[in-house]
């Protein structure tokens, strides 16, 4: 029995042990030394007895006597204990006596029972006490890390190699990778120093900010240096948009100059690309064109961004040909990623895609001869869906609620009666009015005198010449006075709805939901809120700014927050799919963008890749997207009050059907489906050769790339013990496996 | 029990050998098909009596639907109906099938049902002195209250969960959920412990390996893929991953077995919720090996948000609701479960009764249709020679005056129109036909009380046999 008692880890060298400063979020107000719910045990000692500091029924004492009765040889004594915790067992033949130490025993769940051989105690057993204390910080495998600790991370305490091969320094050096970088400085967690981040916390910034990493990513963000989340951050806002429009004006291009491209080869597996005629393009170009950019624009905050706005901002269009609508759709988020939000919402307003897909195109005002009235779809959407949401919101996210502790609608259905007369006027700018692909760059334009511009008739239509609308008690814009134009209408409606209170905490939670974390806490969505109200030159709804401060928040980076109880987010599919062929540089040997060399993205049967999915760029459901904000599944995270976005697609079918089709990836290439065209594009595992039989550092870098070093000690004993189970696998089967297994695990799913 | 048609007896005949045994409330079924998006029901079901037909044409301006037999485009299909007086009715044209269910009276219709908290006239309305359901005409959150058919908060759970909640104790096995959806997440089928079942149209997928490994390698693999999900976890989204994995590794193991040797003769079409619908047949026959004496279904039939093109538009996708269904039907017959199994259709909502120019809103109240050998087709007497059966109407379709714009039973001004049957009675009825005990009622439907107190003799709308 190894005496087993270590100082407890404290790698920041603030004082504070380390394991009190992940369980306490907010140390700085709670000293380990304060017994915050007043039971007699400090918070310290509460976390090292694995009890609840802030529950003062949740406490262990030391007055947890047992009295002997004989068993067999044995003697046994019985004590209520906390999974992992070690416990010194003592007797003592007089209560009021010395008490002996005995033997220590870790407990494996909420009771244990010690046997106590006779001849260990030195006094009359059937007069004798027992009793149990907790040994502080012990440490039972000796790497330096207390038992407590190795628990509350995930590690064994029994072994100093759970998590981390003993060649790369084992659990403890695990440990150290997980704080470094967990700060926004690239420091230690909780530590004013600036540092470069570990290649685990790396990974982990890359799966919030781009669409995972490499290992040349990790690499490079490393070698920035001190504070290099933010360097990089820096450098990317400055880099201009890689945009979508250039490979399908090259695609145009070709289709009218090369014979070799038909007017229609949808189907021809031998041509290259899936074009189609009359000048339109099948939306796979497009998503072609996505995954060319997820993988290799070097603009990757941009495209992750863009993706997110895609997801809020929703752009749904039957499969098919509306390839160039989708491509300038998109080259509008990303050009605008990091705009002014204000500016974002009038280019979508008046785009021709977003004009079809939620019908104002073509909107004419009221016409009371004919009892015909504007529709109201993009007047609702854009309030309900793309600017200040349902319920009046204070600016840390939460809802304002009435003296009834009712929340409180932004909105009535006659504030849309009335923004739905802005949105009249706006026609496909098509000579002939009908839509157009060729025509999907060119906004909409204006016919004033389908316009409703509160004239007389329009007055006694609605009551009221201005356009009067959001005049609520926390907010009442000027009416739009009458005698306005198209165009100024909808630009002035746009300022009105991103200026709404409402709209920055609605829209930065719901950027930060799809980077970072499912659940921020209200004080995390306040700071950025309050970025979005102001970036501190003034400007309201600097979405670049927004991003930057999510991504550097104590919140995201920070190490407490991530081994939180309910932190992360679901990673969603595409993410996982992306972070998979990014890892093993598939498709790098052809990475052009904006060519018929590089990649191509699946082929016309994209349903049975969206049955198995549920997510697959450009095929929204809706304009709810795949999966709404509030979604909350079933069960323990509903009954907590929390939400799960991504979980909305996640059931019996796809749980099944993604493993499935992650692993016809890692085994057989990315490719399209029988009927599709060349190439494949292949995990390239020629760097890989080295590991394949070195199980402990192979699964070591799988943590990194699909886990951010979170895989836990009881995951990668599977994984190994699979590994080595099977030993007739090539090679090449090997990585396979070790892929597959890392990343089907929830440590890889989940992103904390 | 309405009478099939004699083709439909000749094939009941020919399949009675190789239906499984089903006696008379042994089995129950209930088929939910969401049509997505609001459903525009005042031009799937529509006043055929002169002066109302020319109210609503009034009122509906350019989308009006013609007369039966007036010779214009889309001219409505007329119904035989036993229990609307001097009134009549007409259904769309893309609904023969449909038409012919209802006149032989194996469908009804349950006129401007929707979401309400209490009953409440257009006085109340106006003058707010009643409460009203969360976030209407709100495509998300109206879908989430015919749900929950809770319609003043943010329910958490809904009423085909916990009415699951209450009878699955009927089945012999619940390893996989008696809530099977076809369409993912639906928060219908979520009650406290029963959950909703993912299935797609080929039934459920198992965790395999297609590609080039051996059938020992993939199988070890996929044991290991099993084993992840089984670890402990801490963080309450892992956990939740691992759950649902774990859940959905077991169930689609059960299911595919049970769902793999089941043969139907009939043929369904190709669009999704034909193929859908085949699916629902299938398990439906498969609920032997299930275990499963009660089953639940929700299948959607998306598009229905027309705020233009409707009139196209809405040919088209009732018009596959309409040859789906039928397909469906003779599986049913083919099964002989045509009396145990009911299909009911819910919507978001109703759409405004005036135009946008081609298309029309979101609104509230509308028209919705049931299907199945179960439903009451309000016959006091047995048909006569050579008469046709004919079925009911029940709810209460607004009459010319309610149905108007600015006035009647509008609470805008654009021709929304008030419920004037709660959600709430719709599905109590089917629950009380499903197996609900009477006593339990109150616990699936918290606000019926306010619309429906429970008597043996007075079901709660009617359109059902007990």
């Amino acid at each position: 029995m190894p005496s087993a008692s270590a100082a407890p880890a404290d790698l920041n060298q603030n004082g504070i042990p380390d394991l009190a400063e992940l369980y306490i979020p907010a140390v700085a107000q709670f000293p380990p030394a304060t017994d915050s719910d007043s039971d007699g045990r400090s918070n310290l000692e509460e976390i090292q007895a694995g009890t609840d500091p802030f529950d003062e029924s949740s406490v262990f004492r030391q007055s947890n006597l047992g009295y002997l009765n004989e068993a067999s040889d044995d003697l046994e004594f019985t004590f209520s204990s906390v999974e992992g915790v070690r416990y010194q067992i003592q007797s003592t033949e007089t209560l009021t006596g010395t008490w002996n130490d005995l033997l220590q025993v870790v407990a494996s769940g909420p009771l244990t029972t010690v046997a106590i051989p006779p001849a260990s105690v030195s006094h009359d057993p059937d007069k004798c006490f027992f009793r149990a204390g907790v040994v502080p910080s012990s440490d039972t495998d000796s790497d330096g890390l207390e038992d407590s600790l190795e628990l509350y991370l995930g590690f064994d305490p029994a072994s100093s190699s759970s998590v981390r091969s003993a060649s790369e320094g084992g659990d403890y050096a695990q440990f150290l990778s997980l704080m470094t970088g967990a700060n926004s400085n690239g420091g230690l967690f909780h530590s004013s120093t600036a540092g470069i981040p570990s290649e685990e916390q790396a990974s982990r910034f890359f799966a919030q900010a781009a669409f995972g990493a490499n290992e040349e990513m990790i690499s490079q963000l490393r070698a920035l240096g001190a504070n290099a989340y933010e360097q990089w951050i820096d450098h990317q806002l400055a880099l201009p948009a890689t945009t979508f429009q250039p490979y399908t004006a090259y695609l145009d291009t070709r289709l009218l100059a090369d014979s070799i491209y038909p007017e229609s080869n949808f189907n021809n597996p031998s041509l290259p690309h899936y074009v189609t005629k009359n000048g339109d393009l099948y939306i796979q170009n497009v998503r072609t064109a996505w995954l060319r950019h997820a993988l290799f624009a070097p603009d990757r905050l941009r495209q992750r961004a863009a993706w997110a706005l895609s997801q809020i901002l929703v752009l749904g269009t039957p499969n098919g040909r509306y390839g160039k609508t989708n491509a300038n759709f998109y080259d509008l988020l990303l050009d605008g990623a990091f705009e002014s939000y204000a500016d974002l919402i009038y280019e979508v307003s008046i785009n021709p895609g977003m004009g079809r897909y939620l019908s104002s195109v073509g909107n004419r005002k009221a016409d009371p001869s004919i009892s015909q009235m504007p529709d109201e779809n993009y007047a609702r959407e854009i309030m309900q869906l793309f600017t200040i949401g349902l319920w009046e919101l204070h600016s840390d996210g939460t809802r304002r609620l009435d003296v009834q502790n009712n929340p409180i609608p932004t909105y009535t259905n006659d504030d849309i009666i009335q923004v739905a007369r802005v949105f009249t006027g706006l026609e496909y700018d098509n000579p002939g009015g009908s839509f157009s692909q060729r025509l999907a760059n060119h906004p909409m334009k204006v016919v004033e005198s389908r316009h409703d511009d509160g004239d007389a008739t329009m007055a006694s239509v609605y009551g009221t010449a201005a356009k009067t609308f959001l005049q609520g008690a926390f907010y009442s814009p000027t009416p739009l006075p009458p005698g306005r134009t198209t165009l100024q209408d909808v630009r002035d409606t746009c300022d009105i709805l991103v200026d709404h209170p409402s709209c920055p905490p609605f829209i930065s939670k719901n950027l930060i939901q799809h980077l970072v974390t499912s659940n921020p806490s209200p004080a995390y969505v306040g700071r950025v809120s309050a970025v979005f109200i102001d970036d501190g030159n003034g400007n309201r709804g600097n979405i670049g700014a927004v991003i930057k401060a999510i991504l550097l928040d104590d919140e995201a980076r920070a190490f407490s927050p991530m081994m939180g109880d309910s932190s992360g987010r679901l990673k969603g599919p595409m993410l996982r799919l992306v972070t998979l062929a990014r890892a093993f540089d598939s498709g790098s040997a052809t990475p052009a963008l904006h060519d018929d060399t590089g990649i191509q993205f699946w082929g016309p049967s994209a349903g049975e890749v969206y049955n198995d999915f549920a997510e697959f760029p450009f095929a929204y459901p809706s304009v709810f997207n795949f999966y709404e904000p509030g979604y909350a599944r079933q069960g323990e995270i509903l009954d907590s009050g929390l939400v799960s976005p991504e979980f909305q697609i996640l059931n019996s079918q796809t749980s099944v059907g993604m493993p499935n089709r992650f692993w016809e990836f890692i085994e057989d290439g990315f490719h399209t489906d029988s009927d599709g065209p060349p190439p494949t594009f292949e995990l390239i595992l020629d760097d890989w050769t080295p590991l394949v039989n070195n199980t402990d550092e192979l699964i070591d870098q799988l943590n990194i790339l699909f886990c951010h070093g979170t895989l836990g000690a009881a995951s990668r004993e599977v994984v190994i013990d699979s590994l080595d189970a099977q030993t007739s696998l090539s090679p090449t089967e090997r990585m396979q496996l070790a892929i597959y297994l890392v990343m089907t695990s929830p440590e890889a799913a989940v992103l904390r | 029990m309405a009478m099939t048609n004699t083709l439909l007896n000749l094939r009941m005949i020919q399949n009675a050998a190789a239906a499984p045994p089903a006696g008379p409330g042994d089995y129950r079924a209930i088929v939910c098909l969401f049509l997505h998006g609001g459903n525009d029901s005042y031009n799937m079901l529509v006043p055929t009596e002169s002066s109302e037909h020319a109210n609503y044409a009034a009122i509906r301006s350019n989308l009006a639907l013609p007369l039966p037999g007036s010779g214009g485009a889309g001219e409505l299909l007329p119904l035989s109906t036993n229990n609307t007086g001097a009134r009549t009715f007409g259904l769309h044209s893309a609904m023969p099938n449909l038409q012919a269910r209802f006149n032989e009276g194996n469908a009804t219709f349950i006129a401007n049902v929707g979401t309400l908290v209490e009953p409440t006239t257009i006085q109340q309305y106006n003058d707010q002195t009643t409460t009203l359901p969360r976030s209407l005409f709100s495509h998300n959150d109206q879908r989430r209250t015919w749900q929950t058919s809770v319609a003043h908060t943010n329910f958490k759970t809904g009423w085909g969960g916990r009415l699951a909640d209450m009878v699955m104790s009927n089945n012999t096995s619940n390893d996989v959920s008696m809530n099977i959806s076809l369409e993912g997440n639906q928060i219908m089928l979520s009650g406290s412990s029963s959950f909703p079942y993912s299935i797609g149209p080929d039934g459920a997928t198992r965790l395999s390996g297609s590609g080039s490994s051996s059938a020992s390698k993939n199988a070890m693999r996929v044991a290991a893929a099993k084993s992840l999900v089984e670890e402990t976890q801490r963080n309450i989204l892992l956990r939740a991953f691992a759950e649902e994995k774990k859940n959905s590794y077991v169930s689609s193991d059960d299911f595919f077995t049970a769902f793999d040797t089941v043969n139907l003769t009939t043929n369904f079409g190709n669009s999704n919720l034909a193929e859908d619908l085949e699916a629902v047949a299938k398990t439906i026959s498969a609920r032997n090996d299930l275990g499963q004496k009660r089953q639940i279904f929700f299948v959607k039939k998306g598009g229905f948000d027309n705020h233009d093109e409707l009139l196209n538009n809405q040919a088209n996708l009732l018009g596959d609701v309409d040859t789906s269904l039928d397909n469906f039907w003779d599986a049913l017959v083919e099964m002989g479960l045509e009396n145990e199994v009911t299909v009911f259709t819910c919507s978001d909502f109703g759409r405004t009764i005036g135009s946008n120019g081609a298309g029309t809103d979101h609104a509230w109240g509308g028209n919705s249709f049931i299907m199945g050998g179960a439903v009451n087709d309000g016959r006091t007497a047995p048909p006569a020679g050579g008469e046709i059966n004919g079925g009911a109407i029940y709810g209460t379709y607004p009459d010319q005056i309610e149905l108007a714009i600015g006035s009647g039973l509008d609470v805008g001004t654009t021709g929304r129109i008030l419920p004037t049957t709660s959600v709430d009675e719709y599905f109590a009825e089917l629950s009380l036909w499903f197996g609900l005990p009477p006593a339990d009622l109150a616990q699936v439907f918290p606000n019926l009380s306010n619309f429906y107190t429970y008597t043996a003799a007075t079901p709660p709308v009617g359109f059902l046999l007990s």
